[in-house]
């Protein structure tokens, strides 16, 4: 399966600008973000930190409202939904991976992969989560707690999670941020192959500028404002011919 | 499958993958709840355990079917035979009489019951060794035997088979009484028991006319009688004074139900009140709960779970363990009552038999319940506002503010309708009401102080040491657990200080103030011959201070202002003096303790027509004033008098209590007895009481003191009651306050370490421990005592209509006990913490 159709915008941002409040007063986070990202692109995230990159990732995944502007996805304006309704939106249209795996500590690998096929109210909830596991090679770790797998273990879990609802978008923030210079590489093979097989759309956040280069584009941030859109330097063709 | 459904089946199935993890930092939760659930079923159960009791041995606590009581009288022989056709009857008499142990010359005041053999007409006498009735008191070899309790022997100096006199005659001590079947509806007795039979009783002597003898009757029915319906036949077979005075079975009990329904209701809202305060703890334990799974809920939202599934899955973990808590109230609740019996069964008035009763449980379930979602949907509808935002933040912090509003009416919804169970659930709804309102004024005051508190402490700066600066910031920084210890201790302490004042206050009143007013004796049946040689001796007798004496006869009220008195008409608190015989007095002076608020009083020689002194609230409540006319029937016999004025009757000064008095002249020639107060120097009152029962063996004499120790007694054992759920209201705060430490306690061992990183020795870490909680414990134990002060003023002062007598002593015992607890649990709290090594927590932060 390859991401022919890249030429959509499944992703539409118009001069998003979000400013948080804090003591010393209002602060900028985003300042007018112009951002359109086709359907089953591979955008890689750049800047330094307090860029606003994972600011862009939360206004991007709904859990964020920006100040002005608009954010459409997939059709939807997320403006116009409810904090209840972005919940399910979220449920069906994206998964996301964190830096810190953040894994449910009292479920075991099958149940927190589970977890988002349950809210779906899937029947088969533990039979495609254990294809994801699977998928991710962790067959082997069906029953065994968060606690008792290894860091690199920890984020395939997670990213199975992620992928188990067949999400229209992918957010990785950071996911090799936690992890061993070997192990990162795992994970990213492991995003890359996956992202590759599917036809979902990937936004993943780093500050490493040779793992962004694997994605189609790469868009550079600072003090909030898009400051770079270039393509990215390897090809997913090539990619795919690595990962393999 | 519909949306609902869904979620509902996934947010259990949730919710049991969430307590995986166990019951770790629920064990607080769990004992609050099962000490106030226990509380109120154990109150709960024992107390339908007591009424049950009742209820099943209503008919021989009655002694019969049915029954007629009369004061002084027997009732006519044409009754006696109409009754004796109706079924099988027993007569009973009772009379407070002297007992003089032969031996020993010892005496004591007895409460003599002559018993025919058809007594008890239901249940059983039961005498030791076995013994019958019968056998105990017929006359063997020329002398009556008789059956006492077994306190009276060594107040007479008698041991079985010894002989005491009552009156005339000697009566041989066969046996003691365990078990009087109809004693709870005789009501307090001021003596004990003794039986003996009526021919005993007739030879005695002690029985003469105007005697105080009570005289019952009661009949056990054919069977398949209906008594209610027989009752209706009785009151048209039986004179109107006679059907007045007749009782059936409910009636037997409904003093002693109304006593345990008191009591239970009181110790059920004190139950209620020690629930809410674990409710503290509950709060407490859910929101560090909630806390700890911040993370947790914000990646469920990330992954598509709506608020109110975040919210349904917690509150369902929530429910499941409060109902282990619960559980073990309710088991509490079952067990207590089986306990209380097998200890203490034979203290009880009534024989009961413990049972598992369902209602009062499953109402303990319900308020346990309650109380855990009142104090859980606040933290609850928190947690589901969590933003999923903060798990792409390093800083996962629990959300802050209010609920919404829908979550907020939900919590006074929840609380209204505690009040309200706890309210229409008593007939005493006043009672009820009034608690629960001061219980509320008092948490609210609490929770000002708790406020005023940390305020306070905020305001008082920086100081330069910097224990106390630490003892100060640790009072109102943000978690501190400041409202925690005033709100959980403050409530208990409240509690136990108002009735440890109020108990005082009547112990007090009893034990010095009045002994000091009252006289040393009260003597009773002193015969028309025997009222001369009577004060002759009194006064002969070295310090003797006062004696007065007064004949009274008996009375009934046939006529106000030439009319039969129209009982509707007479307002229900003067109703009494008209709804049977009464004593009355005649006069030539006005005693001291009166004072005439209309009219004159007659002048020492009067010898004209006859005139009555009225208690003032009585005319008022019978509708008569001056020149108004009463009239009286005395055996047979009408006086027609008139009211010439109207007295105020000062009750605590110490006289005999008649509410109206004849002018000499009218009641001289009619049957009559004396009654005596005696004032006496304490040294005195031994050879006075010596020297009248000696000389009149028939004449009734109760030692004052000796009355009012019993009366003590009663009081300081009900006190205790209370004083010991008081004491689990406490424990519920102090478990309270534990838990509030225990989630504080990773801060304290941070702050521990920086400061003996900082060169901080561990004594000067405890000094400012322990200037924090003395601060804290002594501001909550001075504002409940205040409250509690205040609470027992209003009690004393309003509810008991007594004098109010401030006990420092008391009070700052409690403030001190308590400030000294709040300071030793606070210590024993955190010595943990300066136990920590300082290098593992600092490579951990």
């Amino acid at each position: 399966m390859t991401n022919s159709n890249k030429s959509d915008s499944l992703i539409k941002l118009s001069d998003v600008h979000l400013t948080l409040d804090s003591e010393a007063g209002p602060v900028k986070i985003l300042r007018g973000i112009d951002l359109a990202i086709g359907s089953g692109e591979a955008v890689g995230m750049v800047g330094p930190s307090g860029s606003g990159k994972s600011t862009l990732l939360m206004v991007l995944a709904g859990l964020e409202t920006c100040t002005s502007g608009t954010i459409r996805i997939d059709g939807q304006v997320l403006g116009d939904l409810s904090e209840d309704q972005l919940a399910l939106f979220r449920r069906d249209t994206i998964g996301i991976v964190f830096q810190s795996f953040h894994l449910v500590p009292t479920m075991t690998a099958l149940e927190n992969v589970a977890v988002p096929l349950e809210l779906a109210g899937r029947d088969d909830a533990f039979a495609r989560a254990a294809e994801e596991l699977k998928e991710v090679g962790l067959a082997h770790r069906f029953t065994h707690y968060p606690g008792q797998l290894s860091g690199g273990e920890q984020q395939r879990v997670a990213l199975a999670r992620a992928l188990a609802t067949d999400p229209k978008i992918l957010l990785a923030d950071e996911p090799t941020g936690n992890l061993d210079g070997a192990t990162g590489d795992q994970i990213i093979d492991l995003i890359f192959r996956l992202y590759d097989k599917r036809d979902t759309t990937l936004v993943l956040i780093t500050h490493d500028p040779s793992l962004a280069a694997r994605c189609d584009r790469v868009v550079g941030m600072r003090d909030g404002l898009i400051e770079s859109d270039t393509p990215g330097t390897a090809t997913k063709a090539g990619l795919s011919a690595i990962s393999s | 499958m519909t949306g609902d459904t869904l979620n509902l089946a996934t947010a259990v199935r949730f919710a049991r993958r969430e307590l995986r993890g166990g019951l770790k930092g629920f064990r607080v939760f769990v004992a609050c709840l099962a000490l106030g659930v226990g509380a109120i079923a154990a109150v709960g159960s024992l107390s339908a355990t007591l009424q049950d009791g009742l209820a099943s041995q209503a008919l021989s606590i009655l002694g019969g079917d049915a029954e007629v009581s009369l004061t002084q009288r027997d009732i006519a022989p044409e009754e006696l035979a109409w009754l004796s056709t109706q079924g099988t009857v027993s007569q009973t008499r009772e009379s407070r009489v002297m007992a003089r142990g032969l031996e020993s010359d010892a005496r004591s005041l007895v409460e003599v019951k002559a018993v025919d053999y058809n007594y008890p007409l239901y249940g059983e006498v039961e005498l030791s060794g076995g013994l019958s009735l019968e056998d105990a008191t017929k006359k063997v070899g020329g002398v009556w035997g008789a059956a006492a309790e077994a306190k009276v022997l060594p107040r007479l100096g008698l041991a079985d088979g010894d002989l005491m006199r009552l009156g005339d005659i000697d009566v041989e001590l066969r046996a003691t009484i365990d078990v009087e079947p109809d004693r709870v509806s005789t009501g307090f007795l001021f003596a004990p028991r003794v039986f003996i039979a009526p021919e005993a009783l007739d030879q005695s002597g002690l029985v003469q006319v105007g005697s105080q003898v009570q005289n019952k009757y009661r009949i056990k029915l054919d069977d398949g009688v209906d008594t209610a319906v027989w009752m209706e036949t009785a009151k048209e077979n039986l004179k109107p004074d006679a059907a007045e005075r007749l009782r059936g079975p409910d009636d037997g009990t409904q003093g002693a139900e109304q006593f345990i329904l008191r009591v239970s209701l009181f110790l059920s809202l004190v139950g209620l009140t020690t629930l809410i305060i674990g409710g503290l703890g509950v709060g407490n334990a859910i929101k560090a709960y909630l806390e700890s799974k911040t993370e947790t809920i914000a990646t469920y939202k990330c992954l598509g779970a709506t608020g109110s599934f975040i919210f349904q899955s917690f509150l369902i973990q929530v429910l499941a363990i409060a109902s282990i808590g619960i559980a073990i109230g309710v088991v509490i609740g079952i067990v207590t009552p089986f306990l209380l019996i097998w200890f203490i069964g034979d203290l009880l008035p009534i024989s009961a038999e413990a049972s598992v009763y369902p209602l009062p449980l499953a109402l303990a379930a319900l308020n346990g319940f309650l109380v855990t979602l009142g104090f859980a949907v606040w933290p609850l509808a928190r947690a589901k506002d969590i933003e999923p935002a903060a798990l792409f933040r390093d800083m996962v912090d629990g959300h802050r503010g209010r609920p919404s509003w829908p979550y907020i009416f939900a919590v006074i919804a929840i609380f209204a309708l505690l009040a309200i169970l706890a309210v229409f659930i008593t007939p005493y709804r006043l009672f009820a009401f009034v608690f629960l309102a001061g219980a509320i004024s008092c948490f609210v005051l609490l929770r000002l102080e708790a406020y005023g508190l940390m305020r306070l402490a905020k305001a008082m700066g920086r100081p330069k040491n910097p224990g106390l600066r630490l003892a100060l910031t640790n009072l109102y920084r943000p978690g501190a657990t400041t409202t925690n210890v005033v709100l959980s201790v403050g409530l208990g302490l409240t509690l136990l200080v108002g009735v440890a004042l109020i108990q005082g206050n009547i112990s007090k009143q009893i034990q010095e103030e009045l002994p000091a007013a009252a006289p040393s004796f009260f003597m009773l049946d002193i015969r028309r011959d025997q009222a001369e040689p009577f004060d002759e001796l009194v006064q002969s007798i070295p310090g003797t201070k006062e004696l007065q004496r007064q004949p009274w006869v008996r009375a009934t009220i046939s006529k106000i202002k030439g009319e039969e008195p129209d009982m509707e008409a007479i307002s229900p608190e003067a109703r009494w003096v008209l709804q049977r015989e009464r004593n009355v007095t005649y006069r030539v002076d006005k005693p001291d303790n009166r004072t005439i608020l209309q009219g004159e009083w007659w002048p020492s020689d009067y010898t004209g027509t006859p005139l009555i002194s009225l208690d003032e609230e009585v005319a008022r409540g019978l509708g008569v004033t001056l020149g108004d006319t009463m009239t009286f029937s005395i055996v047979g016999r009408e006086i027609e008098a008139e009211i010439v004025n109207l007295v105020d009757v000062d009750l605590t000064a110490g006289d005999t209590n008649f509410y109206v008095m004849f002018a000499p002249g009218a009641l001289e020639e009619a049957p009559q007895q004396n009654v005596a107060l005696v004032m006496a120097e304490p040294d005195a009152e031994e050879a006075i009481y010596k020297a009248v029962t000696d000389t009149f063996p028939n004449v009734t004499v109760v030692w004052i003191r000796e009355a009012l120790l019993a009366i003590d007694g009663l009081l300081e054992s009900i006190a205790l009651a209370v004083q010991s759920t008081g004491a689990v209201t406490l424990l519920a705060g102090v478990l309270v306050m534990a838990g509030g430490l225990a989630s504080g306690f990773r801060r304290r061992v941070y702050d521990a370490v920086i400061l003996k990183v900082l060169g901080a020795t561990r004594g000067k870490i405890l000094a400012s421990y322990f200037m924090e909680f003395a601060f804290l414990g002594l501001g909550t134990a001075v504002v409940a005592a205040i409250v509690g002060t205040l609470a027992g003023f209003l009690i004393v002062t309003l509810g008991m209509e007594a004098t109010w007598y401030f006990l420092p002593v008391t009070l700052v015992t409690t403030v001190l006990a308590a400030t000294a607890i709040t300071i030793l649990l606070g210590l024993l709290g955190t010595w943990r913490a300066l136990a920590q090594k300082a290098a593992p927590v600092l490579r951990s932060e």
